[in-house]
């Protein structure tokens, strides 16, 4: 795989975005990422994000022969399962007649459990729980780019992941592996 | 950073406040207000910063049309260093035959305590413990703030009028710019008709900024090389931008780049020299002219840096663009009932129809 020409980011909120920009910044030199459109409250993040994802799939997969691209998905399980989120992304590709994403292509799924807060906490060392809502609780812009680097640095191959790493994050890491090199 | 604007009998601001976030987008409908609240804020800063007096019809005339009223009312509030809340005040009047606009009130607090007054003709001079020092008469019809110079016991005034000195608006207008600059500009204009020489003062003092904004502009522009200052007589320079593909270099003066090109410069001057150091910017309209696929790398690049802690911005805009990467967290809309008085409402979308931002003031519901 080549390094990527380009990013699509298909995200909640402008949190989702800031944390993947942090994180790909730290992966790649000066990447080129395009942040799709927000929608226009959290409220309905994840419905949003699902409703789009399909026909981002579909420009993924047309652009593929052309040029590297990598599109990553950025949802909150909130309430449900990481799993059950998954599922509704695989759902939402048969109902537009889409394959499965495969092994080798760079579409990436991150899905925090309980939201992206929770995630963020977490890579800047403060304890929490999945179960929690910590999305009323302020982030500082500096947890987001120290959870963007720690993200990076958790995810490289050999690394050693602390044992109070929440679940949906470990679930991440495995994704990680579908971006190219730089 | 700017806390509080309140504007009375200014245009359509009566009895108007706002309470400004670090980083937001003002939208509204044509005519809502938004690039008056610009001029609003834009007049009192010149009149201060500049010193010079308003002409009659500058002022007066843009009173409010429906409020037969002749105090105009305007005022700052900002927090700086952390936790040092600074009021500016200015109310003027008209006065004399022929009439003209006089100061009737000129003040400044820290904290809810004096430290500048100009009041009825008299200024008020008190030192950084609060105490009055000095009192004496100054003309009515100019800002008495303007004229006071630093000094080692008036440091908290002076750090308010080094914020006011760095709050900078901008139009950006491309057709305005030339490539020539006879001398630097220590202050860029609203339309940035001197961007040569407010760069070329801007690449003396900042040499550090310039790399990276340089690096900046690698990124956002084919090719783009690096801007130079080419001699042309004395204290003569033409602002020039240099382009590599392949093995070619080409060169272009300012005025001979597109419009585009030439906003976009500007766009990328204004967050890596004034955002950088900690400044309020306030600009309307940004996007003007700049391509589709130009706009989100600059708006990425600016919340960036404002939630690093580097600065204020304040953008107006009807870009979709803009309004669906911003709106959701940081919008707020101008609206005015007919023709009356502007308020402000928070503008986020309509969160029960999943529509994107700009889609739902495209098709109107944004004040249902």
């Amino acid at each position: 795989m080549s390094k990527p020409s380009q990013f699509i980011v298909l995200a909640e909120d402008e949190l989702h975005q800031r944390f993947v920009r942090k994180f790909l910044q730290r992966l790649y030199t000066s990447p080129q990422i395009r942040n799709m459109p927000l929608p226009n409250s959290r409220g309905c993040g994840e419905q949003w994000v699902r409703e789009r994802y399909a026909t981002e799939v579909r420009a993924f997969r047309t652009r593929a022969a052309r040029a590297a691209s990598v599109l990553v998905v950025v949802i909150d399980a909130d309430t449900e399962e990481v799993d059950r989120r998954h599922r509704q992304l695989l759902e939402a590709l048969e109902n537009d007649d889409l394959q499965e994403r495969r092994v080798d292509e760079a579409i990436v799924h991150f899905v925090p459990k309980r939201n992206i807060e929770t995630w963020i906490f977490c890579l800047n060392g403060q304890p929490v729980d999945e179960l929690m809502d910590y999305s009323e609780r302020r982030v500082i812009s500096d947890q987001v780019s120290t959870a963007g680097i720690t993200f990076f640095d958790w995810s490289r191959p050999g690394a050693t992941i602390p044992a109070d790493c929440v679940p949906s994050l470990l679930t991440a890491i495995p994704e990680v592996r579908r971006l190219p090199p730089e | 950073m700017l806390t509080r604007v309140y504007i009375d009998n200014f245009r359509c601001f009566v009895n108007f406040e706002h309470r400004p976030a670090r980083r937001e987008l003002i939208i509204g409908t044509n005519g809502a207000g938004k690039s008056s609240f610009l001029d609003a804020m834009l007049m009192v800063r010149q009149f201060v910063m500049t010193g010079i007096p308003f002409s009659d019809a500058s002022v007066l005339s843009q009173r409010t049309r429906w409020v037969n009223q002749d105090k105009m009312t305007f005022e700052m509030e900002v927090l700086l260093d952390g936790e040092k809340r600074y009021v500016y005040s200015l109310i003027l009047e008209p006065w004399g035959d022929p009439v003209k606009p006089r100061v009737t009130k000129e003040t400044v607090t820290l904290d809810g305590r004096p430290i500048f007054e100009f009041l009825a003709g008299e200024v008020h001079l008190f030192d950084d413990r609060f105490e009055r020092k000095v009192t004496y008469e100054f003309d009515w019809h100019r800002s008495a703030l303007g004229t006071i110079m630093p000094r080692k016991d008036n440091l908290n005034l002076t750090r308010f009028k080094q914020w006011l000195s760095g709050l900078h608006f901008f139009r950006i207008n491309p057709f305005a710019m030339t490539s020539r600059t006879d001398a630097e500009s220590l202050f860029p204009n609203v339309d940035l008709a001197n961007i040569a020489s407010w760069y070329r003062h801007l690449v003396q003092s900042a040499p550090k900024q310039n790399a990276e904004m340089i690096d900046s502009l690698r990124r956002a522009f084919d090719g783009f090389s690096y801007l130079q200052l080419d001699p042309a007589g004395e204290n003569v320079r033409l602002l020039a931008a240099e382009f590599t593909k392949g093995e070619t270099n080409s060169k272009l003066y300012f005025h001979e780049l597109s419009d585009g090109q030439r906003c976009l410069i500007c766009l990328y001057t204004i967050l890596h020299f004034d955002l950088a150091k900690g400044n309020t910017v306030i600009l309307d309209e940004p996007d003007n002219f700049i391509s589709l696929r130009e706009i989100q790398p600059w708006l990425v690049m600016a919340t960036d840096m404002v939630e690093d802690g580097q600065g204020q911005i304040v953008l107006i805009s009807h870009h979709p663009e803009t309004i669906d990467q911003w709106a959701p967290q940081n919008g707020v809309q101008f609206v005015r009932e007919g023709f009356g008085p502007v308020r402000v409402v928070e503008f986020h979308g309509d969160p029960s129809s999943c529509l994107s931002p700009s889609e739902t003031i495209a098709r109107g519901w944004q004040n249902e």
